[in-house]
């Protein structure tokens, strides 16, 4: 896994990958270009530099070449499904030749999902949560709110304030707003 | 009974603003706090000197102005603190978020009901590198809705527009409230924020402020900054330097720059949205730092030496430069609370 996350309100466009990352997008790399592309693009570094782009995990720090797949083949498909049929056979300690039929109905599901998570090439979202992650504001206050909830727990306060009352013409203001805004 | 109130986490002042029939309360305390060692006797000293303070388990914290005595009484073996710095709070200082949420529930209290309504400001997209108040916002958030508040965040700018009505005349006479430039001049940060009939349009925030101008002139004049900040604060006029004094000179200087840098940060961003104003902008400028005398023909004269890509109509101050933020975030936490009914 390779992946970025962008730390801007703004999109920005990867020219050189040719990849457009929305603001506070993530976006595993590994899964859409080669660790030798990611690695040669002059672009990604630049907005490595400029703090445009983080970088929020990398299983591959020493960068050996890896052949990244961006599909599951078929013949792939084919192998996982003789070896699961191979396993329910012995565990059913069956003579039948196939598995019987919602057994294959199972192994068509497998093989869709295998299918699914190979062939997506688009951004990671909530993988890992930080400030920065692309959280709803409501979801990151609840958060919050229950980080200070924990740290507050049995705190006092005697506060003293300065006090002071002015007449105000906030009552014409909201109204104009309200009529402005709506 | 639903209440709506308006709250300006600052760094150098926590205020929150309330209606009160015809008026507006405003509550305000100094956003500090200095932490005391546990001793057998500390709730005693503390009841004596009717000390402001915060509890937490057997720690300690005074705040508010009780923080400057206890500062003043101890120097160099109290740390005066704050819990914003540059306009943010630190997200590795636990201490300092423990008496913000302090000053926030000893000021506000528990909300009523579930439609009431709190409204706070966060500073806008930093253009000088300075910390982002994602973080920030985040945090000011779950502290309200510990407290049961539903929650209304707009950027400071935008407060001052809110609380100040600028007025842009369109080219067919036509009057636009609410539309102009509205600048918080704070200690830790300066927001600024284009606004539309209400709308903000752009926002920007440089942590080029108060503080900014306090280091600079004491690193320059070896003045320690607490005799800057007096005489900022007692001595500076615009419109009469004392070019013998050489704090007030370099206050002038450093002033020009902070202005300077802020309008020109301004412009960069306003080339995006030219095409849509092209009348005259009002300026309404508000924050502690716009407090000396001439801080508005200051402005004018730097702001007319500038290139800039738009007209300004004319600099004005708030009508309570210190209240204007607090204001505006009542007025937004009123006009939030009705659409909640």
């Amino acid at each position: 896994m390779y992946l970025i996350a962008n730390a801007t309100s703004k999109e920005i466009v990867i020219s050189d990958l040719k990849l457009p990352l929305g603001p506070r997008k993530a976006i595993d790399l590994d899964r859409v270009r080669t660790r030798e592309q990611i690695k040669q693009s002059r672009d990604l570094k630049a907005c490595f530099k400029g703090g445009h782009i983080k970088l929020k995990r990398d299983d591959n720090p020493d960068h050996k070449t890896q052949v990244v797949s961006a599909e599951v083949k078929d013949e792939q498909i084919d192998k996982i499904r003789a070896a699961i049929s191979e396993e329910i056979k012995s565990q059913l300690g069956s003579t039948q030749s196939s598995p019987p039929g919602d057994m294959m109905a199972m192994m068509e599901q497998i093989k869709a999902m295998i299918q699914q998570g190979g062939g997506v090439a688009g951004p990671v979202a909530g993988s890992s949560v930080s400030e920065n992650d692309d959280l709803d504001d409501e979801t990151l206050a609840e958060i919050h709110a229950k980080r200070m909830g924990k740290m507050t727990k049995g705190t006092m306060g005697k506060v003293h304030y300065e006090e002071k009352s002015v007449k105000d013409s906030i009552d014409d203001r909201t109204s104009e707003l309200d009529g402005l805004l709506e | 009974m639903s209440k709506a109130i308006g709250c300006d986490c600052g760094t150098m002042f926590f205020q929150v603003a309330e209606k009160e029939n015809d008026n507006v309360k405003v509550r305000r305390t100094r956003n500090a706090f200095v932490e005391l060692e546990a001793s057998e006797d500390i709730e005693e000293v503390l009841a004596r000197n009717d000390w402001q303070y915060v509890q937490d388990g057997n720690k300690f914290y005074v705040i508010g102005e009780d923080s400057l005595r206890v500062a003043n009484m101890f120097p160099g073996k109290v740390e005066l603190r704050r819990p914003l710095q540059d306009g943010v709070l630190n997200k590795n200082e636990e201490k300092k978020m423990l008496v913000l949420s302090q000053l926030i529930e000893t000021s506000m209290g528990k909300a009523p009901d579930d439609k009431s309504v709190v409204c706070t400001c966060v500073s806008s997209e930093s253009v000088d590198g300075s910390p982002d108040s994602s973080f920030h916002k985040a945090r000011l958030a779950g502290m309200f809705k510990n407290l049961g508040w539903n929650i209304k965040v707009i950027e400071e700018g935008h407060a001052v527009i809110l609380a100040e009505r600028p007025v842009l005349v369109e080219p067919d006479g036509t009057e636009s409230p609410y539309s102009g430039i509205g600048i918080s001049f704070g200690a830790g940060r300066v927001n600024c924020v284009l606004a539309y009939k209400g709308l903000q349009v752009i926002g920007m925030s440089a942590a080029r402020s108060g503080d900014w101008i306090d280091k600079k002139v004491a690193e320059a004049t070896g003045e320690p900054i607490s005799q800057i900040t007096k005489k900022k604060e007692t001595k500076l006029d615009f419109d009469n330097i004392d070019y013998d004094d050489d704090v007030v000179f370099a206050l002038d200087a450093y002033y020009a720059e902070m202005i300077k840098f802020v309008f020109s940060k301004f412009a960069f961003k306003f080339a995006a949205v030219k095409s849509q104003f092209e009348a005259p902008l009002e300026v309404v400028v508000a924050g502690g730092t716009s407090m000396p005398k001439g801080f508005c023909s200051k402005v004018r004269e730097i702001i007319d030496g500038l290139d800039l890509p738009f007209e300004i109509k004319d600099v004005r101050h708030a009508s309570e430069p210190r209240d204007a933020v607090v204001n505006g975030c009542l007025t937004q936490a009123i006009i939030t609370q009705k659409k909640l009914k």
